[in-house]
């Protein structure tokens, strides 16, 4: 799996490509966990790059947000596609999770948390 | 009209994702749309998943994996070997937990019935079949 990693205002904007499924959410994971190691707890996951997601990748954006709600960090999510929206949905996740449609808005909210 | 894939994988993770690349350049190929191919690739990443982690569990043991255009839909269909296991009958996780008492399981299960138009379940010959279709739009 290609992950595309940027930092803009002080927010890590992570960015997977492809398919979020049982083979490639590990990789996903490692690196979400590596931020956290790093001390990056204020992430933007931008999801315009992704075909689907998988209950395998909500595992790992689950695993995220508590993770970020222990340190109080910030996490919103950006560009979910009607096929990923529809899985969050489908998982209950929607209201777990800040979302923004662009990539922008998300930092802005990141930024602002 | 011929347009059908077959594929028999080992029951562990890369035959899970040697599975889901044939179907996904199978749907591709057959034209089928990308919201209905999205849902049957998903669906599938978690019945394989299911059959890989708990059906089998570490034993061997190969799956089939089918895939047609028939007439106005697509066709699904997974065989394994594993013990007998009806995901029709499985309970449905607590959608509504708040994140500090979120549990996933079942989730994927869930996931396949709501991303299917129908699923069937049969079991035959020691092996556990699921037949899912989605009719393309009218």
């Amino acid at each position: 799996m290609q992950i595309d990693e940027r930092r803009e205002r002080g927010v890590v904007v992570v960015a997977p490509a492809g398919r979020i499924d049982s083979t490639t959410s590990a990789a996903l994971d490692a690196h979400l966990q590596g931020l956290g190691k790093a001390g990056d707890h204020r992430v933007v996951v931008d999801f315009s790059g992704v075909d689907y997601i998988s209950s395998a990748g909500l595992r790992v954006m689950l695993a995220l947000a508590k993770r970020t709600k222990e340190v109080r960090g910030a996490l919103a999510l950006a560009g979910l596609g009607d096929s990923v929206r529809q899985v969050f949905q489908l998982a209950g996740f929607l209201p777990l999770f800040t979302i923004e449609a662009t990539r922008e808005a998300a930092i802005g909210r990141v930024a602002a948390a | 009209m011929g347009e059908a894939l077959s594929v028999t994988v080992p029951g562990s993770l890369d035959g899970l994702a040697e599975a889901v690349r044939a179907a996904d350049a199978f749907s591709r190929k057959a034209g089928v749309p990308d919201e209905v191919r999205r849902k049957l690739l998903t669906a599938l990443d978690e019945i394989l998943a299911n059959v890989v982690h708990h059906g089998l569990a570490g034993s061997s043991g190969t799956i089939e994996v089918t895939l047609r255009r028939d007439g106005p839909g697509v066709v699904l269909g997974v065989s394994d070997p594993a013990g007998p296991f009806n995901p029709l009958l499985a309970p449905l996780p607590d959608t509504s937990a708040p994140l500090e008492g979120r549990r996933l399981g079942g989730l994927g299960i869930a996931l396949v019935r709501a991303l299917s138009d129908e699923v069937a379940y049969e079991r035959k010959d020691g092996r556990n079949h699921l037949t899912l279709t989605w009719r393309l739009g009218s």
